[in-house]
């Protein structure tokens, strides 16, 4: 079985994560829309120059910007918890291919590998934090224009390594808690290279969908929401066939018809 | 390996990219031939007054490179235009204020200007008078012998005194001869060198003004004080190292090159400034346009903008000619300073100004749809601005800085309108502009009550802040809400004449106020901005007010709308006499809904929350979308409006011509019930979409 029909026979997940997605950020800009409303309190802005009605909103009331800092930092702490929490099951469902696993036993291998992905996890983000201190001082000498794009790079990179790794885990052919495990993510990126420069395609392409939602929302005036979270919806489906090609490699044949 | 392939490829991808993106550096055209005349035509020029032509120069300097150091021999002839002798004259040595940590510019300053420091001992630079003397006049052309004079520094030393031998009669001229010796400092505050990059300015004594009274007008270099001086000619010949290009104010007249020196020779007239520029790696530029000769002079890394700032350069010109009168000169001289000199840049002197480079966005920049107004091409703009507001129009910039600063900053922003429109805008992202009005609004968020327009240049202490969003910013914002009051075409018209007026002299405040006045009238009715709403007949505008609270008050304008009530209608139930005297009916109040209710009506309440008094101009959208308009004086605190049926939303200054008020959000109110109030949605939105995005980053 491919790994697109893997990830296309997921698509209930696929669905469920984005909705959980969304429901996340809406809970974190209700808190901005809110407190906006109430300072605005029966008055409308008088003209249509949103970015001076945001300059002198947020100079008179500049715990906006906190606020907004918190939201934005909020989602990436729950996002990175929740997905640690729901990758194992994530990379279950995608092996296990169609038809989908009874949910007892998808439960239960979750619950045999949840603590091998957190650990994995965990030093993959100390490999990252090495990498960025590492990094930082290469970059800094370079032009901005060039160090941005080897900063990507690097960022695919490690994003690959750790589909790797959990992968690994999941499948049982090693343990997490392993400082090893994490290394070998970042080895399979040489050893399979195909493998590897597929998955770096379909993170950038999750990047490109979502950077490009954010430019075109913020170009206009917050204007193409609905364009963000079909974006957003894109994009998750492509992280997800990500991970059902990083588990085609190590995937035990199809229990369902191929 | 993947990860190197990545990084590789994406590495080849990004510097094609900025090779790509490197805009290239345009060939040189031909050179357009220098003028043979300093100034236009007369029929150009206009009328010169006599009593304008002050001091005639003659300065041969030369530059040795490498001790940073101009040996300078002047000689000057300055005529008392005044209506008493004079036996003493005050000079200023500007450059001293680099001489030494407790001048009084660098007590101010603490060795930094504009975000560049002074950085080491190099910085250091200064004007030594070696020899001051006065030559007789024999009469009949003929030249006496020379009568040393007496001088001294004053306490700072940015000041000297000449004590001389015999008064100068009313009427009656004296030849002085000066040598000095100017140290150039490593550039940080406009003057000085960097590498082998020269801008050589206020780099030889200059005497103060004489007022007609008798009273010298001399001030202390200070942080903010910039300058103050009298016209006249100059023919200065500049003696530099052979491979040096350089730009000088006036036309240049003569070169003689001579093994590896050379002697440029410049002149200029009508002018009460002489500076230059002298580098060997610069590029030249010219064009010509309107009979001007264009001259640019830059270092191949910035010369890929030349055309945006010519650009800039033909849109001022064709914008203020028009408005203030003919440029009166053959030629403007534009220098851009290397990025190791950017302390030179953004400064103006007569014919000749330097310029600040264009922003190039970078890849994301660019992404984001950024696009901008406020870096080089504001710059060249503003500056050139200058040869009116200060150039022509000498005003004292010690005393009133807010009259070429502040009036020049305006012109600027009629530039723009002219080149691309009403208030234009000045930054975009994407769909989003911010306009030279928000500019001129946010430049009010901390500063607004802090300091008052017209005050002198020391009155603005470094330690307070606020200088030029009050002289330059809010200027402007006082003048484009008086221009929007009275109407575009009578203000225009006014100024003009002040222009026109006060060409080749020295205007004070009180001088522009009065044109203005004289102009305009005392008051003016204003008028809304509706074309169907007829003016407001008893609301005007007294200008003198407008212009004492706008100049000479922190008083700032903000309006709001207090409360909007829609209710019903009281009718006539209830018991009332009859012509009898009888009290009749008693019946009980009608329902709303009943048939016969007297219907709604609506109460708007407006509020004059800041100390401003100025006429407002109130939009009112009833329930059935039917719009009207009209002026509210602003005399009272507040004012009541009351309505026979429901009112929707009122807008205060619906066409934005208070430029004064920054507080805007308030002027807007929508009748109770739901209503999206514009600005929770969008950034709501925005908010929302970067969480999302976070979201997805850090997800699968």
């Amino acid at each position: 079985m491919n790994a697109l029909r893997r990830a296309s026979a997921a698509w209930r997940w696929v669905l469920c994560i984005w909705l959980g997605e969304v429901v996340i950020a809406t809970f974190g800009a209700y808190g901005i829309r809110s407190h906006i409303a109430t300072a605005m309190d029966g008055l409308a802005m008088p003209d249509d120059r949103l970015l001076y009605a945001v300059a002198e909103h947020t100079h008179a009331h500049p715990e906006l910007v906190v606020a907004m800092v918190v939201t934005l930092a909020t989602s990436a702490l729950l996002g990175f918890v929740v997905w640690i929490v729901l990758a194992p099951l994530v990379l279950l469902r995608l092996r296990a291919g169609a038809p989908a696993p009874a949910v007892a036993s998808l439960g239960s291998a979750w619950l045999g590998s949840i603590g091998g992905i957190i650990a994995t996890s965990a030093w993959h983000l100390g490999l990252r934090v090495a990498l960025v201190l590492g990094l930082a001082a290469v970059l800094g000498t370079l032009p901005p224009s060039i160090a941005v794009w080897i900063a990507f790079a690097v960022v695919l990179a490690a994003t690959c390594a750790l589909d790797f790794s959990r992968v690994a885990v999941v499948t049982g052919t090693a343990r997490g808690g392993s400082p090893r495990t994490a290394l070998d993510g970042f080895a399979a990126l040489g050893r399979q290279p195909r493998r590897a420069a597929a998955m770096a395609g379909l993170a950038a392409g999750q990047w490109l969908l979502v950077v490009g939602g954010l430019v075109l929302l913020v170009r206009t005036g917050g204007e193409s929401l609905a364009l963000m979270r079909a974006c957003a919806a894109a994009a998750t489906f492509l992280g997800v066939f990500r991970l059902a090609v990083a588990i085609d490699a190590d995937a035990p044949p199809s229990r369902g018809p191929a | 390996m993947i990860a190197a392939r990545l990084v590789v490829a994406s590495t080849l991808g990004s510097a094609t990219l900025a090779i790509a993106c490197s805009p290239p550096i345009p060939t040189p055209p031909p050179v357009v031939a220098e003028p043979t005349a300093a100034l236009r035509p007369p029929d150009v020029v206009g009328p010169i007054p006599v009593a304008s032509r002050v001091l005639d120069w003659s300065i041969q300097a030369r530059l040795d490179e490498a001790a940073h150091r101009i040996d300078g021999h002047a000689r000057v002839r300055w005529r008392n235009t005044s209506r008493v002798a004079v036996t003493r004259m005050p000079f200023h040595l500007y450059m001293n204020a680099f001489r030494a940590e407790d001048t009084a510019w660098m007590r101010e300053s603490r060795g930094s200007h504009r975000g560049h420091e002074a950085r080491d001992r190099g910085a250091w630079g200064y004007i030594d008078v070696t020899k001051l003397a006065r030559r007789r006049d024999l009469g009949a052309g003929r030249e006496g012998d020379v009568v040393a004079l007496a001088w001294h520094e004053a306490e700072d030393p940015s000041l000297m005194e000449v004590v001389l031998d015999e008064p100068v009669a009313p009427g009656a001229s004296i030849d002085l001869e000066i040598d000095f010796v100017t140290k150039l400092p490593e550039v940080f505050a406009r003057t000085g060198r960097a590498e082998r990059f020269h801008m050589v300015a206020q780099w030889y004594p200059k005497p103060g003004v004489l007022h007609d009274d008798g009273t010298w007008r001399a001030h202390v270099f200070t942080y903010h004080s910039e300058f103050y001086a009298d016209f006249g000619d100059y023919e200065v010949e500049l003696d530099v190292p052979g491979d040096m290009l350089v730009g000088a104010t006036g036309i240049q007249t003569d070169v003689v090159e001579d093994a590896d020196r050379k002697r440029v020779t410049y002149r200029a007239e009508m002018v009460h400034d002489f500076a230059w520029a002298a580098d060997p790696g610069f590029l030249e530029y010219t064009a010509q346009h309107d009979g001007i000769k264009i001259r640019q002079l830059v270092l191949p890394e910035l010369a890929a903008t030349m055309g945006a700032h010519e650009q800039a350069q033909i849109a001022a010109l064709d914008s203020m000619q028009p408005r203030f009168g003919s440029y009166p000169w053959t030629t403007i001289t534009i220098i851009h300073p290397p990025e190791s000199a950017g302390g030179a840049g953004g400064m103006e002197y007569p014919t000749l100004f330097t310029t600040s480079p264009v922003y190039q966005p970078g890849v994301p920049a660019r992404i984001i749809g950024l696009r901008e107004r406020v870096s080089g091409v504001f710059t060249t703009v503003h500056e050139f601005g200058h040869q009116y507001f200060q150039g022509i129009l000498a005003s004292d910039e010690h005393a009133q800085p807010w009259v070429d600063e502040g009036m020049n900053t305006f012109s600027n922003a009629l530039v723009l309108e002219d080149r691309h429109g009403a208030d234009a805008w000045l930054v975009r992202v994407g769909d989003l502009s911010l306009h030279t009005s928000d500019f001129v609004r946010m430049s009010q968020f901390d500063t607004a009550s802090l300091q008052i327009i017209d005050g002198d240049a020391d009155a603005f202490s470094p330690v307070i802040g606020g200088y030029g969003s009050t002289v330059y910013r809010k200027t402007v914002g006082v003048m484009m809400t008086l221009r929007n009051l009275v109407g575009a075409a009578a203000f225009d018209a006014a100024l003009r004449d002040y222009a026109i007026a006060w060409r080749f002299r020295h205007p004070t405040g009180a001088e522009l106020e009065a044109a203005l006045r004289d102009g305009l009238g005392d008051t003016v009715v204003v008028a809304t901005s509706s074309a169907t709403d007829a003016a407001t007949a008893d609301v005007k505008l007294d200008v003198a007010e407008f212009l004492e609270q706008g100049l000479r008050t922190t008083r700032i304008i903000d309006f709001r709308v207090h409360s909007i009530v829609n209710r019903r209608a009281q009718g006539h139930a209830g018991w009332h006499r009859n012509e009898a005297g009888v009290l009749v009916g008693g019946d009980p109040p009608l329902a709303e809904d009943a048939e016969g209710a007297p219907g709604s009506e609506a109460v708007v309440v407006l509020h004059r929350a800041g100390d401003f008094v100025v006429p407002v101009e109130v939009e009112i959208v009833f329930d059935d979308d039917t719009v009207t308009h009209r002026m509210w004086s602003g005399r009272q605190r507040t004012q009541t409006l009351q309505f026979d049926r429901s009112v929707a939303r009122v807008r205060l200054d619906p066409a934005g011509h208070l430029w004064l008020e920054h507080r805007r959000l308030d002027n807007h109110r929508v009748a109770p019930g739901a209503y999206d109030d514009g600005l929770s949605q969008p950034v709501g939105d925005v908010v929302e979409g970067a969480a999302l995005a976070v979201l997805v980053g850090v997800g699968p």
